[in-house]
């Protein structure tokens, strides 16, 4: 459990996050939920260290190594996938001409890892928006993070390929190698693939719940301020929007 | 694909070595064959050796000074502005430079000029950075404090050069950029400040294959971005600076040398920096070249020469692999 504690960030004179408490588990998905506006990608930033809130009394990712994924991002031209990926290595170093062996073959596993092997000398340009993502998360396990912050990974994704993101994410966090926090819009997806939810308001009120708890009529009313309706079939809990 | 890359390094270094043979050798008469073997006779004082020794390879060497300085400067900040646009004057450096040589015209006449340009381009790039700020450091900012000191020292340029009318035609002749001579700063010096600095940013370079990434991706060990920007954007004053003192302002060649080379041999930085520098020299080696040739016994100013070949050589290879640019 990574905890943060006492939480305040003002914007000028508007109060944006006043005395917020929240908590990651490690090594599974963490998915936060909310309407536009309410503040996912202000608290993905403060959690990752671009925004420095005004107070915090706990803040456990201190000692993390973190990755942090945003939304949109551009991908450098003329680049090959292993070219792309292999960018990464020459991060810490001042000074740095070649790859290391050992660097080469994590590159390799990595690749094989990702199962991103067949299009590895394939120029980045020619990639679906599904195999760009992995090869922006197989920067991240090289970059040795243990906590990732996505910002929606699967949008402008269709069906298929959302899937297989977040079927890449689910087995990375089962094989402890990171713990995922992951900004996500589709409540079924997030039931589908989450353990562990928090969601913010329009009032940027914060709750961390487990799957019971945040799938139920009242906290989602809560956070998007609609009614839903929640079907359980007693395999998975299905969420639509009562009319 | 790596072996594709060493092919075309390979290729650079020949257009290179092709290039400064045509500089140092060749003049109006032909392509100088015999002065080339010449060349090699040790004790030779015919007058063909003191040409070449006194004027040729001095020139030449500046030529590839100023050629790789202003690539290599060019490379570092389209790639820390992420903009193909960025150019090594960005950071207010023509002007600055400009400004130092039009007044050494007044006031010194014309006597070692580009060592006042080469002080010119160092205050008005300290000035812009500085005024970029190296706490909230932010590229937009130094582009646009940049364009704003540019239009504000050319004003004051345009109108020292309209109040100076006897004066006027040396300074345009010097502002459109030359291989010049210069006795403060001895050619030795010079190559031993160029090779400093050169050393400085191989090192460096492979940091570029980071930095390429987009900066919007966060890594806990990686806080201080910005300092490897401000870092490489010093650097590309400090190359631009040295080659103003080799070769006055030399528009153009920051822009398309990076440019070339991006498309020539792709972003992997540690091949993109022999194809740049090679590239760089070579161009400007063929414009002197031209320079000297075309309508002799008139030279015409390097500069001219530069946009002149520069501008098609650049539209050419964007139609043939412009791709390589777009978002």
């Amino acid at each position: 459990m990574i905890d943060i504690k006492n939480l305040y960030l003002t914007f000028g004179d508007n109060i944006f996050f006043e005395d917020v408490e929240l908590s990651l588990r490690e090594h599974k998905i963490n998915v936060i939920l909310g309407p536009n506006g309410a503040g996912k990608t202000t608290i993905l930033k403060i959690l990752t260290g671009i925004l420095k809130p005004d107070k915090v009394s706990e803040f456990g990712l201190i000692s993390k190594k973190i990755f942090y994924l945003p939304q949109k991002i551009s991908y450098p031209k003329g680049l090959d996938v292993e070219e792309y990926i292999s960018s990464v290595f020459f991060k810490d170093s001042m000074v740095k001409w070649f790859l290391t062996k050992e660097e080469k073959n994590r590159l390799d596993d990595i690749i094989n890892k990702l199962g991103l092997s067949h299009i590895k000398n394939l120029s980045m340009e020619k990639l679906s928006a599904g195999e760009l993502q992995k090869t922006n998360i197989a920067i991240g396990l090289l970059s040795g993070a243990e906590v990732f912050f996505l910002d929606e990974p699967t949008s402008n994704m269709d069906l298929i390929n959302q899937i297989k993101i977040l079927d890449m994410i689910k087995k990375l966090t089962e094989q402890k190698e990171i713990t995922a926090v992951v900004i996500l819009h589709d409540l079924n997806l997030a039931e589908s693939y989450g353990d562990y939810f928090i969601g913010i308001t329009k009032e940027h009120k914060i709750f961390c719940k487990s799957k019971e708890g945040f799938f139920t009529k009242d906290m989602l009313k809560n956070i998007y301020g609609i009614n839903f309706r929640i079907t359980d079939d007693g395999e998975r809990v299905y969420v639509r929007v009562d009319k | 694909m790596r072996k594709n890359k060493i092919f075309s390094i390979v290729i650079l270094l020949f257009l290179f070595l092709g290039c400064f043979y045509l500089s140092v050798f060749a003049g109006h008469d032909g392509f100088g064959v015999d002065l080339f073997l010449k060349s090699f006779q040790l004790n030779d004082r015919s007058e063909d050796a003191v040409i070449l020794e006194l004027i040729r390879y001095p020139r030449a060497i500046k030529a590839i000074v100023a050629g790789v300085c202003l690539a290599l400067a060019g490379l570092f900040l389209q790639t820390v502005s992420k903009n193909p646009l960025a150019e090594p004057y960005i950071t207010g450096i023509s002007s600055g430079a400009g400004l130092g040589i039009v007044l050494s015209v007044l006031f010194f006449n014309s006597a070692n000029y580009s060592f006042f340009g080469f002080l010119g381009a160092m205050v008005s790039s300290l000035l812009v950075i500085s005024f970029a700020g190296f706490r909230k450091f932010s590229i937009t900012k130094l582009i646009l404090v940049g364009l704003s000191i540019n239009i504000f020292v050319s004003a004051l340029i345009s109108m020292i050069i309209l109040m100076n009318s006897e004066k006027s035609y040396s300074m345009l002749y010097i502002l459109s950029g030359n291989l010049t001579e210069n006795n403060l700063v001895s050619d030795k010096h010079l190559l031993l400040i160029f090779f400093v600095i050169l050393l400085f940013s191989a090192f460096l370079i492979p940091k570029l294959n980071f930095l390429r990434l987009d900066e919007g991706m966060v890594f806990s060990s990686v806080k201080h971005k910005n300092m490897y920007s401000i870092f490489f954007i010093i650097c590309s004053a400090l190359l631009t600076s040295l080659s103003v003192l080799a070769a006055g302002i030399l528009g153009f060649i920051g822009i398309i040398a990076p440019l070339i080379s991006k498309m020539i041999v792709g972003q992997d930085f540690r091949y993109l920096f022999f194809v740049n520098i090679f590239l760089g020299a070579s161009l400007i080696l063929f414009a002197d070249f031209l320079s000297r040739t075309l309508i002799y016994p008139m030279q015409i100013p390097l500069g001219l020469v530069v946009a002149f070949i520069g501008a098609p050589v650049f539209v050419f290879f964007l139609t043939k692999k412009g791709d390589i640019l777009n978002d």
